[in-house]
């Protein structure tokens, strides 16, 4: 149970939305949807439940590394251990809105809701252009340059994009 | 690493089954996922450059996922499992290690694998052992997109011209029977049916496979349906031939280094 010294968790999940991911710097781990627990014990023991996105993500390691990293700076943080668990499984449908926001931002178009069924919702809906908002769009290629993203044309704006892949 | 803290402790004996069976799957997406790696800078076209190399990172990923998993049960060094074994020990099935080939050859393997993998991880996300649902229920939604690529591939091959149906014939043909291979059983597979941490035995998996395959073969050429028929030869050790030998020496050959490389 939670003794006096025990690190407020609102803290730790502040601190959390310092790390980002790497390779899309606009978001951090929390708006990402990787955060699924955060525990702290009074002995200053934090532990960290993260749910890792695609299994090809090169940056996984240094995610939780950069995590372990943050949160051993917060005063009263005596050790963190980060676990990676796969339940539940990480969706696109965990990324808060203000990720989404921040993504389309940065250049890619966020991923549809995809409830478990990512190629559905692939045919079903039309993609909006990032920079324009068109949906005058095409799909170029299902993969991209990371694992997580496929790359589309714009047709009334004439802009190459990547889009987040549904997961 | 994977948390296997939240599922129950095994006795040795099913640790060890478990460990052999999914050392085999690891492998397997291991040795794929460095085939499809050699089409980076090859492939027919840029689009199939970037999705070649976009799904054999994928493929290691889902190998990574398995060499943790298998670390997590034997204590033991996922880099060392994947890349500092003799190429004696890998238990991969034959038909992952086959070069590359022509392109109606790899849509034909990825295909015919991809279909094999979606049945076996559609049954393991039943599994008791919670840590291995948890894995298989990862590589599934993401199976969804390699399935699908691979399906697009195989239409326009067959639907092309005279030669790329051929082609896409030829292949077939010699791939079946060892894909068929890959429902072989796997040792020691029966204490892990007994317990439901493999909920359905590969047998049983074999038929589910075929009947995604019939369709597609009465389609593009009939005369192969009875190679679907042979039965799979049981997943053990077997000689190590020049195609894997060559392929091993350079997956290692980096960590053979000894300049301290890192996943």
């Amino acid at each position: 149970m939670a003794g006096k010294s025990t690190v407020p968790l609102d803290t730790l999940w502040a601190a959390l939305r310092d790390v980002v991911d790497p390779e899309i710097p606009a978001v951090n781990v929390v708006d990402m949807g990787m955060v699924h627990r955060v525990e702290a014990a009074g002995d200053g023991r934090v532990t960290v439940e993260i749910l890792p996105t695609f299994t090809g993500c090169p940056a996984l390691d240094l995610i939780g590394r950069h995590v372990r990293e943050r949160l051993e700076q917060e005063p009263g943080v005596a050790q963190v251990d980060v676990r990676f668990v796969f339940d539940p499984i990480w969706s696109t449908d965990r990324m808060t809105p203000e990720g989404r926001a921040r993504l389309k931002g940065f250049g890619i178009a966020p991923a549809p809701i995809s409830r478990g069924r990512p190629l559905a919702v692939l045919q079903a809906q039309p993609v909006a252009c990032p920079f324009c908002g068109s949906t005058r769009t095409a799909i170029d290629n299902l993969f991209g340059p990371t694992p997580c993203r496929s790359l589309y044309h714009c047709l009334d704006c004439r802009n190459p994009f990547e889009r987040f892949k549904a997961l | 690493m994977i948390s296997t803290d939240d599922c129950p402790p095994l006795d040795a004996a099913t640790r060890a089954a478990l460990v052999t069976y999914l050392l085999a799957w690891a492998d397997d997406e291991l040795v794929l996922g460095h085939r499809d790696s050699e089409w980076t800078g090859f492939a027919p076209q840029i689009e199939e450059d970037v999705a070649f190399s976009s799904i054999a990172q994928d493929e290691l990923g889902h190998a990574t996922l398995l060499y943790r998993l298998v670390a997590e049960l034997s204590d033991d060094d996922p880099d060392r499992l994947a890349l500092r074994r003799p190429a004696a020990d890998y238990r991969h099935a034959a038909v992952v290690e086959r070069p590359n080939g022509d392109w109606a050859h790899t849509i034909a393997r990825h295909y015919l694998y991809d279909l094999a993998d979606a049945c076996r991880t559609d049954v393991l996300c039943d599994s008791s052992y919670a840590a291995l649902a948890g894995v298989a229920r990862k590589m599934v939604r993401e199976e969804h997109y390699h399935l699908m690529h691979h399906a697009v591939w195989w239409e326009r091959l067959r639907d092309g011209t005279p030669e790329s149906r051929a082609r896409l014939a030829d292949a077939t043909r010699a791939l079946l029977p060892p894909a068929v291979d890959l429902f072989g059983e796997m040792p020691s597979e029966r204490v892990l049916v007994a317990v439901g941490i493999v909920p359905c035995p590969s047998g049983a998996l074999l038929a589910e496979w075929c009947l995604h395959v019939q369709p597609l073969l009465s389609a593009l050429d009939p005369d192969l349906l009875p190679l679907l028929e042979s039965a799979p030869a049981p997943r053990h050790s077997r000689p190590v031939g020049q195609d894997f030998r060559a392929l091993h020496a350079e997956m290692t050959a980096v960590s053979a280094s000894g300049l301290g490389e890192r996943w």
